[in-house]
């Protein structure tokens, strides 16, 4: 009964934004103020690897490179807060349409490809993105990236608000998470999120029943380019600097592992995945340095006996044990 | 300038590589008929549809669909001009739900494709339309079933559905009972003569049984070895010595 009752609630589209809007509210409340500097990169992180999932779970494309549309965000940010410039929503505008311009270059080739080839193509061009930055030091500072001295307060109108308060940066950060995967929630039950689907299932059908696949997949690859630079701008103003990592293949691999935890197959899955992966990281490296390794410990039984990752076993057991009462 | 053809091919050419698939082959098929494009097995039927369709641009020749040379257009330019077609081997989306299958072509041919903020679940006209389209070939019962979850054989109707969805002028079916059963088959030809008296779509089938060819069709076509070896009524085409010595016989004489 319980279960079928929380199977329904969850099937309920935006019953996942609510939840995770109270749990955001509310939590960095209860929790010492180291916990609210985790919790604030992990919804950073968590946006970044839901932004991913937009192509690799619901188009089925594999990117490996999405962190260079992240390092766009940053450094982006990171110049203009160094020029000075105090205006946050600016900031934000410049950072998106920077990303978005980028992502559309590389988007236009990429799309034309699927699977290993796809994957293989926006690592490369993830990889370019990198070289820019590490190498263009009049601009992005080399490898030592831009460090920002301070960032500016935000001006609400009747108050300024000092980011460098942990509490007022998390809900600083949290209002933009919350905007992007409000984006990211409508836009996967869309008609065009069907689209999408379809794209995954069967390109070619797709096609012969006039769509455009490469137009369908071009726009979901903005839209995860625009809002991972979204969240390399929050990375970038949290972590006061860009650096040359950010853009890293190696980063590019976070998303990816975060989906696989989580499981792609569900909207909440990659950013789940995002919650384990920081907390677990915290606790592992409370006890032994070898974060890696039992990260990788946890990842070979996920992959070969829990496909769907871990939220999306969770989910299919509530929704199966409902059925099953049901039934009797 | 109306054309009452709805398909020309002029003499079109296909060649991979060295090989040549269909050799000067012009067909025309008029409005509201039943034709039919029989031959043996590597004959040429299949590039000729993925020819017309759009999956490949002809080597040489031209076809002209409702008027307008379509030669290189692609396959969603096509569909979205009113020329579907369905495959051999069942091509549908088969993770997603049966009433999906049908309200993807439909939102794509009411301009919804790039709806981004609108729920397709909450969307009553696309659901009622879908539904209409499944009534059409019988599934209407089946709609919120997962298309992997159906049988064979209706899984071949799903393709039907999502070939008809989006009001199609012209229907290419690739051999339509391939692989079915026997009474699988016998529903299938049934739908098949329905929709075409019922509907003001033109259908374009190839099919290997020639029981099917005989009894549905009203003008053939017959390729062989991308050839178009004879052209007919079903009583000129069954009495065609060329025709059945290029079946070896056998398989006409049903």
């Amino acid at each position: 009964m319980v279960h079928q009752k929380i199977g329904r609630i969850l099937e309920y589209p935006f019953s996942g934004l609510i939840v995770f809007l109270v749990l955001g509210l509310f939590v960095p409340l209860v929790i010492p103020t180291y916990w609210v500097m985790v919790v604030t990169e992990i919804l950073i992180m968590g946006l970044f690897a839901t932004s991913f999932n937009l192509l690799f779970g619901y188009c089925g494309l594999l990117s490996f490179g999405q962190a260079g549309f992240f390092g766009v965000g940053a450094y982006v940010t990171a110049l203009l807060l160094s020029k000075g410039v105090g205006s946050y929503i600016l900031i934000c505008i410049a950072s998106i349409t920077a990303t978005l311009i980028a992502a559309y270059f590389i988007g236009y080739l990429c799309v034309r490809r699927d699977e290993i080839f796809f994957a293989m193509l926006s690592l490369g061009f993830g990889m370019m993105l990198f070289t820019i930055a590490h190498n263009w030091r009049e601009v992005t500072g080399g490898s030592d990236g831009l460090p920002l001295s301070t960032v500016p307060p935000v001006d609400l109108g009747f108050s300024k608000i000092s980011l460098f308060h942990p509490l007022h940066g998390y809900y600083f950060v949290l209002a933009f998470v919350f905007v992007g995967l409000c984006i990211l929630q409508v836009v996967v039950h869309s008609h065009f999120g069907l689209m999408l689907k379809a794209s995954r299932e069967n390109k070619e059908r797709l096609a012969f029943s006039g769509g455009n696949v490469a137009s369908v997949r071009l726009v979901a690859f903005l839209m995860a380019g625009g809002l991972s630079g979204l969240a390399g701008m929050l990375f970038c103003i949290f972590n006061r600097m860009a650096t040359p990592d950010m853009l890293h293949w190696s980063f590019s691999a976070k998303p990816v592992l975060m989906t696989i935890l989580g499981g792609a197959e569900v909207f909440w899955g990659p950013f789940v995945g995002a919650v384990i992966f920081f907390v677990l990281e915290q606790l592992v490296t409370n006890i032994t340095e070898n974060w890696m390794f039992v990260l990788g410990l946890l990842l070979i039984p996920i992959v070969l006996f829990f496909p769907r990752g871990i939220l999306g076993t969770v989910l299919n057991l509530m929704k199966s044990s409902g059925r099953g009462s049901h039934g009797q | 300038m109306a054309s009452e053809n709805i398909l020309e091919v002029r003499n079109v050419t296909h060649r991979y590589g060295d090989f040549i698939a269909l050799k000067d082959v012009t067909i025309t098929v008029p409005e509201e008929r039943l034709t039919a494009l029989i031959g043996p097995n590597g004959a040429g039927k299949t590039t000729f549809y993925n020819v017309v369709s759009g999956k490949y641009r002809p080597s040489r020749g031209s076809i002209i669909f409702n008027g307008v040379n379509v030669t290189g257009y692609s396959p969603h330019k096509l569909s979205l001009m009113g020329l579907s077609r369905s495959f051999q081997i069942t091509n549908i989306f088969h993770e997603l739900t049966v009433i999906e299958n049908v309200m993807i072509p439909i939102a794509l041919h009411e301009g919804k494709g790039f709806y981004f903020w609108t729920k397709y679940r909450k969307d009553r006209h696309l659901f009622n339309e879908a539904m209409k389209v499944l009534s059409l070939v019988g599934l209407e019962d089946v709609y919120a079933r997962v298309t992997r979850e159906l049988s064979y054989g209706d899984r071949r109707l799903v393709e039907i559905a999502i070939v008809l969805a989006g009001k199609p002028q012209l229907v290419l079916l690739d051999e339509p009972t391939a692989g079915m059963t026997p009474e699988e088959t016998e529903k299938m030809v049934h739908l098949i003569k329905n929709l075409a008296t019922t509907t003001e779509t033109t259908f374009f089938f190839t099919e290997h049984d020639m029981n099917v060819v005989f009894s549905v069709a009203e003008y053939i076509y017959v390729l062989h070895q991308g050839e178009l070896l004879a052209q007919g009524k079903p009583e000129d085409i069954r009495a065609d010595p060329k025709v059945r010595e290029a079946y070896l016989g056998g398989s006409l004489d049903t």
